[in-house]
C-alpha cells in the first residue's frame, strides 16, 4: 500500500468515527455521554432539515432520485462489479441497483423508514439449519454462519432503537403472547411499539384483504415515519408524517422520518466533547508497529490537505461495504481468498433477492400512489426466513411480501402492462390509463452468503485519492433463486386474488443486473461471529485483530435477512456501546477471549 | 385486521354547491337557527381585524365546508360556530363555502410593527427553525402566503390576532382537526414567535379572491 504522509498531525482525541450516519452518530452519542472527546469525520457535507431539506426543493425528483443527489459520488469513489471470481470487474459509474448514501446522516437520511427485527432463529442460522434439516442440507457453495448472539441479547436493543425513533407499529408477539393485528411470526418483544401503526392506503388494504382471504396474516409494516408527534428519550420532537410520497432517495422536510438528524444530532452537536468535521475523507486507519493497535486515522479535507488524527479508539462506521474496504486499505485482518476459502475480510458479502408483481385494475379502483409514506404498506411474514418449513423445498431463507403504493412520483413511476409500446402516444395513453389504477406486490427475499461472493480491492481502478476502489464479486446463489421463485409464486397468488384485470411480474435473478434498482441492503464483508478464523468482529463489533477498533454496521451481518437491516445494525451498535461503556472503557482490550 | 376499516372508507358525496344559495345564506342565514354569515364575516369575507372572526376571502369552498363540519362534530371547539354549523345542512355548508370562495376583497393595510419582529416572522414562515423542529410554514401553506392546496388554508392577509388565537387552540387541544402536525408546532413556538409569525402573515400578500366581474376592463 502506498504510504500516506500527513501535512499536519492533530491533537489526539479519545475516539474518532469514520462516517457520521446512523452507526457513527449512535456511537458518538454513547461515547460522548461516557465523557470521551469524540471527533466525527464525515466525507460528505453537513445538512439539516432546516434549511437543507425544505419543500419544494427537496421534492426535486430529477436531482435526488434520477440523478441520485444524496449518494456516494461515484465519479470520485466508484465500485467495480463482476459476477464470478474468475471474471473481470467493471466500474459502476452510475448507481442503480443500490444507493450508498453520503453526507451527514448517511443513508439513514434517504431511507424509507422500514424498521424490522430479524427472525430470532436467523441469529443462529447455521445451527438452526443443521438441527432442523441435517448437516448436508445447505448447498455446498453456501457459507452460512451463526452470528454469535441470541434473541435475548438483541431484544432490549431493538426496543431501545424503536424508542429512539418513535417507530410506529403493532406488536404481534408481546412477551410470547400472540397479538391480533401484528406480525405473529416476530420474536417475542418486551414492549409495544412506541407509536400506533401507520394509516393503510387503499391498495394496501386490498392486498391485506386478498392475503387474509388466502389464509395469511397481514399486518401494517413497522415504520419510523411518525404517526403522531413524538418526543424521543433525548427530548427531540418528531412530527407526524404527511404521507407526501417523497421518502426513499429524499430527505424528509417534516422531521417525520427518523434519522441521525431527527433523533440524535440535535443533542450530540451541542456537547462540548463532540466535534463534527465534514468534507473529511478518511484514507487509512493507522496502526502501531505491532499491527495490533490503531493509533488514529489519516484523512484528506476538502482542500486536499492530509491530516493525521490520533485517537485511542477508532470506530469504522461508514456505509456497509466501505467498512471492509477501509480494513483492506489499512491492512487490518486477513483478506478473504476464494481459492483457499481462507481469510475473513470481505467474505459473506450478501444482498437481497427481490421480485415484484404489478396489478392493473380498471378505473373503478383508485390507488392514489402519490399519497403514501416511505414505510407504509401491508405485509405478510408467513414466508419469512426460518418461520416456515423450507426442508421439502430445498432452500434456506425466505421473503416478506408487501402490498402497497409508495413514492409514486412523476418521473419514475409509470406502471404500464406488458406489451405497451416503450414510447410515443400509445405509451402516454397507457400511463394516463394506469397511473392511478395500479398496485404492487413486492417480494423481499433473503440473501445467503456464498464462497463465491465477496468484497476485495480492485487491481485496476482507483478513486480520486489514488486508492484502489472496492471490487464486488456477486451473483445470486442457486439457493436464493429457488427461494425467490417459491416466494414470488406466493406473492403472485396474492396479486391474482386482488381482483385486477391483468398483472405483470419481474424476478431480479441471475445474472445480477446492476442497472436495475433492487435494494440498498448490501451486507457482510466484516462479519461478526465467535471464531476469529471465520469472522472479522466479535459480538460487540470489536475487531478481533485490533481491539481498539469497532466496526458497526450491516457489514457485520453473516447473511442478510429478507427484512430491512437498519434496526438490526442499530441494535447491534447499541449493544456494542453498552459493552464499551460498562467494560471496555474501564479496561481497554479484547471484550471476547477465545 | 385494519383492512376492513380502510376498505370501508368512502369519499363523502359532495353536493353540487351553489354560489347563489350561498349568497342567500351569507345574507339571511336559514330557518333552522343559523344566523347570517355576513354579520360577522362580512359579505366579502373580510370580517374585521379584531381577531374574533377570520378572513374567509381566498379560502377554498371545500376547506370552508370542512371547517363547518369540524365545528359541528366538535373537533374544532367554538360555541358560536358549533351552533351555527349544526343548524346548517351538508348542502348549506357547501353552498356557504362556494359563496365565500367566489368573493373578492382586498387585504386592508395593517398597522406598522417592528421590522425585527416581521423579519423573525418571515424566517419562521419561509425558512423554519431546525433546533425547534419547526418546518417552514410555506412548506405546506404555500409561498407568499398563498396555499396551492385547496384543503390547506392560505395565511397571507389573515388577521394576526386570529392566527395567534388559532395557534393557541391547536396548542391547547381545542382544535384537533386537520393536520396533526399543527399541535406540535404550536407547542414548539414561543410567545414571541407566535406574535412574529402572525404579524408576518397578516402583512404577506394573501389571496383576494376572484376579481369581481363588475370591474371595468381597465381595472382588471
Amino acid at each position: 500500500m502506498t504510504p500516506i504522509t500527513a501535512n499536519e498531525k492533530l491533537k489526539p482525541v479519545d475516539a474518532v468515527t469514520i462516517g457520521v450516519g446512523w452507526t457513527g452518530a449512535l456511537m458518538a452519542e454513547g461515547l460522548t455521554a461516557a465523557g470521551l472527546n469524540v471527533v466525527g469525520l464525515e466525507r460528505g457535507g453537513a445538512r439539516f432539515t432546516v434549511p437543507d431539506f425544505q419543500a419544494p426543493t427537496i421534492h426535486d425528483e430529477l436531482r435526488y432520485s434520477t440523478r441520485k443527489g444524496m449518494m456516494q459520488d461515484n465519479t470520485r469513489e466508484p465500485v467495480t462489479l463482476r459476477h464470478a471470481p474468475d471474471g473481470v470487474a467493471q466500474p459502476v459509474r452510475r448507481w442503480s441497483a443500490f444507493l450508498p448514501g453520503t453526507g451527514l446522516g448517511g443513508a439513514g437520511v434517504h431511507w424509507n423508514g422500514q424498521t424490522w427485527r430479524f427472525s430470532p432463529e436467523e441469529l443462529r442460522l447455521r445451527s438452526f439449519s443443521e438441527e432442523r434439516y441435517g448437516k448436508n442440507f445447505l448447498d455446498a457453495d453456501l457459507c452460512v454462519e451463526d452470528w454469535g448472539i441470541s434473541w435475548a441479547d438483541m431484544e432490549p436493543y431493538y426496543s431501545q432503537f424503536e424508542t429512539l425513533c418513535g417507530t410506529a407499529g403493532k406488536a404481534g408477539n408481546l412477551n410470547g403472547k400472540i397479538m391480533p393485528g401484528g406480525n405473529p411470526f416476530e420474536g417475542p418483544r418486551s414492549k409495544e411499539y412506541p407509536t400506533p401503526a401507520m394509516q393503510q392506503g387503499y391498495m394496501d388494504a386490498l392486498f391485506g384483504k386478498a392475503a387474509a382471504g388466502l389464509g395469511y396474516t397481514p399486518f401494517i409494516q413497522p415504520s419510523s415515519n411518525m404517526t403522531q408527534s413524538y418526543v424521543n428519550p433525548h427530548g427531540i420532537r418528531l412530527n407526524p408524517c404527511m404521507y407526501c410520497g417523497f421518502c426513499e432517495r429524499f430527505a424528509c422536510e417534516h422531521f417525520a422520518k427518523a434519522s441521525a438528524q431527527t433523533t440524535i444530532l440535535p443533542v450530540l452537536l451541542k456537547r462540548p466533547n463532540y466535534e463534527l468535521r465534514v468534507g473529511a475523507q478518511v484514507l487509512r486507519i493507522n496502526l502501531d508497529s505491532t499491527g495490533k493497535r490503531a493509533t488514529g486515522v489519516m484523512y484528506a479535507d476538502a482542500h486536499g490537505r492530509i491530516f493525521e488524527q490520533p485517537a485511542s479508539l477508532v470506530v469504522l462506521s461508514s456505509f456497509s461495504f466501505n467498512n471492509p474496504r477501509m480494513l483492506l486499505l489499512s491492512g487490518i485482518g486477513q483478506p478473504y481468498d476464494p481459492r483457499t476459502r481462507k481469510g475473513v475480510v470481505g467474505r459473506n458479502y450478501a444482498y437481497q433477492t427481490m421480485s415484484t408483481v404489478e396489478v392493473y385494475w380498471d378505473k373503478d379502483i383508485v390507488t392514489n400512489p402519490f399519497m403514501a409514506a416511505g414505510a407504509s404498506g401491508t405485509v405478510i411474514s408467513d414466508f419469512a426466513p426460518t418461520v416456515f418449513d423450507t426442508g421439502p423445498l430445498g432452500f434456506i431463507g425466505g421473503s416478506y411480501i408487501l402490498g402497497g403504493t409508495t413514492n409514486g412520483r412523476p418521473i419514475e413511476y409509470h406502471p404500464v402492462p406488458e406489451g405497451t409500446p416503450k414510447w410515443g402516444r400509445a405509451w402516454k395513453e397507457a400511463v394516463v390509463r394506469h397511473y392511478n389504477h395500479t398496485g404492487h406486490v413486492n417480494v423481499n427475499g433473503s440473501s445467503m452468503p456464498s464462497w463465491n461472493n465477496f468484497l476485495d480491492l480492485d487491481p485496476t481502478y482507483t478513486d480520486a485519492w489514488g486508492q484502489p476502489v472496492l471490487r464486488m464479486t456477486f451473483d445470486f446463489p442457486e439457493n436464493d433463486m429457488r427461494m425467490s421463485r417459491y416466494s414470488h409464486a406466493k406473492g403472485k397468488q396474492i396479486a391474482e386474488a386482488m381482483g385486477g384485470r391483468a398483472i405483470s411480474e419481474v424476478i431480479y435473478g441471475r445474472p445480477f443486473d446492476v442497472t436495475k434498482y433492487q435494494t440498498t441492503h448490501n451486507t457482510g464483508g466484516a462479519i461478526m461471529g465467535s471464531d476469529p478464523s471465520r469472522s472479522v468482529v466479535n459480538r460487540y463489533m470489536q475487531s478481533w485483530d485490533v481491539s481498539n477498533l469497532f466496526i458497526p454496521g450491516a457489514s457485520c451481518f453473516p447473511h442478510n435477512s429478507a427484512y430491512n437491516p437498519t434496526a438490526t445494525l442499530a441494535a447491534l451498535t447499541l449493544m456494542s456501546i453498552d459493552k464499551i461503556k460498562s467494560e471496555y472503557l474501564k479496561a481497554p482490550g479484547p471484550l471476547v477471549h477465545v | 385486521m385494519a383492512a376492513g376499516a380502510a376498505l370501508s372508507q368512502t369519499v363523502p358525496s359532495v353536493p353540487d354547491a351553489s354560489v347563489e344559495r350561498g349568497a342567500l345564506l351569507a345574507s339571511l342565514g336559514n330557518d333552522h337557527g343559523a344566523g347570517a354569515c355576513a354579520s360577522c364575516h362580512a359579505f366579502n369575507g373580510a370580517a374585521d381585524p379584531s381577531g374574533g372572526f377570520p378572513r374567509l376571502t381566498g379560502l377554498s369552498g371545500p376547506y370552508i365546508r370542512h371547517a363547518l363540519d369540524d365545528f359541528a362534530e366538535g373537533s374544532r371547539k367554538n360555541v358560536l360556530m358549533a351552533s351555527i354549523s349544526k343548524a346548517l345542512s351538508a348542502q348549506e355548508r357547501a353552498d356557504a363555502g362556494a359563496y365565500y370562495s367566489s368573493v373578492y376583497a382586498p387585504v386592508p393595510p395593517a398597522a406598522p410593527v417592528s421590522r425585527d419582529l416581521l423579519e423573525e416572522g418571515r424566517v419562521l414562515a419561509v425558512v423554519g427553525v431546525n433546533d425547534q423542529q419547526l418546518v417552514a410554514c410555506s412548506a405546506c401553506h404555500g409561498p407568499f402566503g398563498r396555499s396551492p392546496t385547496p384543503m390547506i388554508p392560505s395565511l397571507g392577509g389573515q388577521y394576526a390576532r386570529y392566527i395567534t388565537w388559532q395557534l393557541g387552540e391547536f396548542r391547547d387541544g381545542r382544535r384537533s382537526s386537520g393536520a396533526a402536525v399543527m399541535a406540535g408546532f404550536a407547542h414548539a413556538l414561543n410567545d414571541r414567535q407566535v406574535e412574529a409569525v402572525s404579524d408576518y402573515f397578516q402583512r404577506a400578500p394573501g389571496p383576494v379572491g376572484p376579481l369581481p366581474k363588475s370591474l371595468p376592463d381597465a381595472a382588471r
